[in-house]
């Protein structure tokens, strides 16, 4: 046997435990042999390494896309231009001035304050979580609770809860952005499986919308094949029929209505639904007697119950076909097969349940 | 109103320690702004800060999972000195001359950290060659040469996957392949 293979055997674990006894104890007793496992080991290490690091640098660029953006979260992108144009060109010591300003812009925007413009007849939906004196809880609790391996998993109470679903079998759903701006990190969870963590991959400011992508290890466990809903690429008429699915609290709650409206006063992108929503609706689904989804519930009309808002699924899906990005885009496809049309509703919402789940915000 | 628990640096450590994604996440998340704003106020641009930061969050991670590291400073300091160093080699490279402006206050707090980056530097002239030498290897090799040494499939699975007759053919094939690698790796060393 060649002394490389040896090496290789005992290296990747091969060998049993008397093997590797024998071929330690030839190590001992000879140098030059030990010294040929020393180099064969280190090119070893080094070729191993060579991947890891890859690994690891490009889940940071992963990291950095999702928290800072990069061609695909418009609202931070308005200041890399920003870097771009004013910074280079500018000298060294005019930039430095310049930059103490960039970054005070930037990290107000990223903590939500310049979005944070609202229209005041109109309630976000998210659902701010308050609790009480208890110092452990929040962001760390949940986030080793959610990694504890083989054991149901328990969150600790969230900042924030709201609701999402899924866009498509590829691990992508869609929540409200003023649910998951400014976090920390983000889970998912609901009846058919564990907790899974969540980033951020594409942001709308204007339809108050975000993509989120799975953790990739979590979506092969769930194993989201088909999904039982279509996205409409067209709008639906006033007064038609539609229901709606989330997480107002801890069950998923089912409300149904009308379309009453097809502006959000006078903003062409939502509607105005009679059906009576929650904190902890935004995000969820709107859809229609077959089974289609036409929009994403984002508010409520204050001091008028019974009055929502959602995002209309056409300016949706007309938004992420607009996306430069191309790979991206190409990711962000809405699904196009209805498998629930002409089912009746309870077995409508039986199929669509496990797609609709509860998102946890910690920030 | 709840208050934002901060995550403490050992607890980051840890995180690291456990390949612990979330807390990657947060500790990326949180001290991005202090190499960037060195490194544009020392003629570098965004892209450049994004790239120094990554590779002292690298150096970082990887001393962190040495066993029984232990941080003699705060993570920020052990950032910012990384950072500063890395940075400080790059421009050194091109044969820039600049007067380096550290941050001011606390931003700036600095540690030795020349053990760190020297075996970074190191590090990284071997990853080069190695990159080098891979592509230089061409296929099948490089995809038999991963599959064994990274992905830990064994001889029967690469046998069945590459085609070859047996185990004993494949193993054979790995180690011509394996050859071939360390003679381009060793070689590009001579030049």
């Amino acid at each position: 046997m060649r002394n490389t293979d040896l090496f290789d055997d005992y290296l990747m674990g091969n060998l049993n435990a008397e093997e590797k006894k024998q071929l330690e104890n030839r190590l001992q007793g000879d140098a030059e042999l030990k010294a040929e496992f020393g180099r064969h080991k280190k090119f070893v290490e080094t070729l191993q390494y060579n991947v890891a690091k890859n690994t690891l640098k490009s889940k940071l660029k992963d990291i950095h896309t999702a928290e800072f953006g990069a061609n695909n979260i418009k609202h931070i992108n308005s200041h890399k231009s920003f870097f771009e144009r004013y910074i280079k060109p500018t000298g060294f010591a005019a930039s430095v001035a310049v930059i103490a300003v960039v970054l005070t812009i930037t990290s107000l925007s990223m903590g939500g304050y310049l979005l944070k413009k609202q229209n005041s007849e109109v309630e976000e939906l998210s659902k701010r979580v308050e609790y009480v004196e208890n110092k452990q809880d929040g962001f760390m609790q949940g986030v080793k609770a959610a990694i504890v391996k083989n054991k149901k998993k328990i969150l600790a109470p969230a900042n924030t809860t709201g609701s999402g679903f899924a866009i498509n079998s590829k691990g992508y759903f869609v929540t409200c952005l003023h649910i998951v701006r400014g976090s920390d990190s983000i889970f998912i969870g609901n009846k058919s499986f564990d907790y899974a963590s969540a980033r951020i991959v594409y942001t709308d400011t204007k339809l108050d919308i975000a993509i989120l992508k799975l953790d990739s290890s979590a979506l092969m466990s769930l194993n989201w094949n088909e999904l039982p809903y279509a996205f409409k690429a067209s709008e639906s008429d006033l007064a038609e029929k539609a229901f709606t699915l989330g997480y107002p609290s801890q069950d998923i709650v089912y409300g149904e209505g009308t379309i009453s409206s097809s502006t959000r006063m006078g903003d062409t992108a939502m509607y105005q639904i009679s059906i009576p929503v929650n904190e902890g609706n935004s995000g969820g689904p709107l859809i229609d007697e077959q089974g289609n989804v036409i929009g994403v519930i984002n508010s409520k009309k204050t001091n008028a119950e019974g009055t929502g808002f959602a995002a209309k699924s056409s300016y949706l899906a007309e938004i992420l076909k607009g996306i430069e990005d191309e790979d991206l885009r190409k990711e962000l496809t809405l699904n196009k097969r209805n498998s629930i049309k002409g089912l009746k509703r309870s077995e409508q919402v039986k199929r669509i349940t496990p797609f609709v789940f509860n998102v946890y915000v910690y920030k | 109103m709840a208050a934002k628990r901060q995550i403490t640096d050992k607890e980051f450590i840890e995180g690291l320690k456990n390949s612990d994604e979330v807390l990657l996440s947060a500790l990326y998340k949180k001290y991005f702004s202090v190499v960037l704003k060195y490194v544009l106020n020392n003629n570098g641009t965004e892209q450049e800060a994004q790239d120094i930061y990554q590779e002292t969050i690298i150096v970082l991670y990887n001393n962190a999972r040495k066993p029984g590291f232990e941080l003699s400073c705060a993570i920020q300091t052990y950032i910012y000195s990384v950072a500063r160093r890395l940075w400080l080699k790059q421009l050194n490279k091109h044969s820039h001359v600049f007067k380096l402006t550290d941050s001011s206050d606390e931003d700036g707090t600095l540690t030795d950290v020349s053990t760190e980056a020297e075996e970074h530097e190191e590090k990284e002239k071997q990853l080069l060659k190695m990159t080098e030498s891979l592509e230089g290897l061409g296929e099948p090799c490089k995809t038999l040469i991963e599959d064994f040494y990274i992905r830990r499939l064994n001889m029967e699975a690469i046998s069945e996957k590459f085609g070859y007759t047996n185990a004993d053919n494949a193993k054979n094939q790995k180690y011509k392949c394996l050859q071939r690698l360390k003679r381009l790796f060793f070689n590009e060393e001579g030049k």
